[in-house]
């Protein structure tokens, strides 16, 4: 027995993940009706939330039960590399966004974040946090 | 003759805000004086397993609140006249707004002096919850609607979020229902299964299996209660400037920053007060006061009044109640009490923020403007094709 089953990939969170980074490319985008540059200034923070909360939720597992926010259930190993990708991957996406628009500083701040994504996605499974044994 | 009409008047004034406060801290202030007589500590319901213990309803208790009760009546009754002259004079604002305060009166009196059942003081904090936000986030919506104000964006969505997260709670932790026992044991049986604190003491230490529930519930407060203040911080700037100025065209991306502040100090939170969202609603509740207090200073509207006694109130909690409760497990004997003074705090805030929204929403509407150059409601105009704030 291995006791490192990863059957699920597929999670609520990660559902509920999909909903909600549609809805903030929404905000982003020209189908809402805020002002251009408004959206420009709103898209610069999503980057750094996006690693802020898959660091804290994901590799502190800060929403887990304290008493045992160090190891991850031997169910969700699947579902964390799963849910991992939809964060980091919808990162490098409004990094590349930023990147591709703007004046020179915006470009290096958009650039900074990209590789910090891919380097991130290359390497995920190193980053996954120990799992409880079965 | 003029002198002494003035110093008349200061003291009428000194002892409304003197009733005021005595009624807004009745229920600490009637908790001291009882304990204090009674040497030992005293429950506004009695649970199950105390049954013997005398209920608030007894003679043998009232008779050393009766002083308090007195005082009560007294602010009631001086309340009523203040209402009635100021509805004499035509300054219905402030009439609503001493009325309020007098059915706040009531309300403590009632809680005071009638028992309550067990089992309906343990639900009135989520049902005061979960109605308080569905009705401001009506309300919001309502404001959004007639003046058009990107702060009632931020409400609507803010209020929204908080309304949806106390239904999901509920049917959260029906759901996940007492698979080590304890809901079901003797021990539980003074409270309702879906008692929001329990659930916070009971399933967020011992049975949340995957944490995603714990996850939405932390992140939507902080989300909520960023939006609330930004809405807030809007609603004064806007009445500062006398109802029309150009704002900002950062105010997403400053809440968006505001989120990510929050998140970024949650371990720390965890690790010093031992909660994540301390001192979210430490900050939150602080930027609201004083916002409130700014509104009330220079616009001096009635709302902004009844919104500086609710986050006052709410920030009063946050600093005395909170850190005590927030490292025991299993929780203390005083922790019921203290949760307690929080039901009955929520139910008077949840009255003064709707109450002052209310009022709010009865300021005449602005005339729209077909071109505009405040990008601050840019959402607003391009949705609606006018532009005004409130």
């Amino acid at each position: 027995m291995s006791g490192f089953a990863e059957t699920h990939v597929i999670s609520a969170r990660g559902i509920f993940l999909l909903i909600l980074f549609g809805f903030l490319a929404y905000l982003v985008s020209p189908l809402n009706p805020m002002d251009k540059k408004e959206r420009r200034n709103l898209l610069l923070v999503y980057p750094a939330l996006i690693i802020i909360y898959w660091y804290l939720i994901y590799i502190r597992m800060l929403s887990l039960t304290p008493n045992v926010h160090y190891l991850l259930d031997p169910d969700s190993g699947g579902a964390w590399v799963a849910d991992s990708l939809i964060c980091l991957v919808f990162g490098a996406v409004f990094s590349s966004v930023i990147a591709l628009s703007g004046g020179i500083a915006r470009r290096c701040y958009g650039i900074m974040f990209l590789v910090t994504f891919i380097y991130l996605i290359v390497t995920l499974t190193l980053h996954r946090p120990l799992m409880m044994r079965l | 003759m003029k002198g002494e009409s003035n110093i008349v008047g200061f003291l009428a004034r000194l002892a409304l805000l003197l009733a005021k406060a005595f009624i807004v801290t009745g229920f600490v202030l009637w908790y001291m004086v009882s304990t204090q007589y009674l040497g030992e500590t005293r429950y506004v319901y009695v649970p199950f397993e105390d049954w013997g213990r005398p209920g608030i309803g007894d003679e043998y208790y009232r008779e050393f609140t009766l002083p308090f009760i007195w005082i009560c009546v007294f602010c009631v009754v001086f309340f009523l006249a203040d209402g009635i002259l100021k509805f004499r004079n035509k300054k219905y604002q402030e009439c609503v707004s001493t009325l309020v305060f007098t059915a706040l009166g009531i309300l403590l009196l009632l809680v005071t002096n009638v028992q309550i059942s067990n089992l309906l003081f343990a639900y009135i904090g989520p049902i005061v919850d979960t109605a308080m936000n569905g009705v401001m986030a009506v309300l919001s919506f309502v404001g959004l609607r007639r003046f058009k104000s990107r702060a009632f964006v931020y409400w609507t969505w803010g209020y929204s979020l908080n309304f949806v997260r106390e239904i999901g709670v509920g049917i959260s932790t029906q759901i996940n229902r007492s698979p080590y026992g304890g809901f079901d044991s003797s021990e539980w049986m003074g409270y309702a299964s879906w008692y929001r604190h329990e659930w916070q003491g009971h399933y967020l230490w011992n049975v949340m299996p995957n944490g995603f529930v714990l996850e939405l519930y932390w992140l939507s407060y902080i989300v909520s209660g960023v939006l609330i203040a930004a809405g807030l911080f809007l609603l004064v700037r806007q009445s500062w400037s006398g109802g029309f100025r150009t704002i900002s065209t950062c105010t997403a991306q400053l809440v968006a920053v505001g989120v990510l502040v929050m998140m970024m100090l949650t371990p720390q939170s965890l690790l010093l007060f031992g909660s994540p969202t301390f001192i979210t609603a430490l900050l939150v509740n602080a930027l609201m006061l004083g916002c409130s207090l700014a509104g009330w200073w220079r616009p001096g509207h009635q709302y902004f009044k009844l919104w500086a006694w609710a986050a006052g109130l709410r920030l009063l909690l946050t600093i005395v109640m909170q850190p005590p409760r927030n490292w025991a497990w299993p929780p203390a004997q005083s922790d019921r009490v203290i949760l307690e003074f929080m039901v009955v705090a929520l139910l008077i805030e949840g009255f003064l923020m709707i109450v002052g929204l209310a009022l709010a929403l009865r300021q005449p509407k602005p005339e729209s403007r077909a071109h505009t150059s405040d990008k601050g409601n840019m959402m607003a105009n391009e949705v609606s094709g006018g532009a005004s704030v409130i």
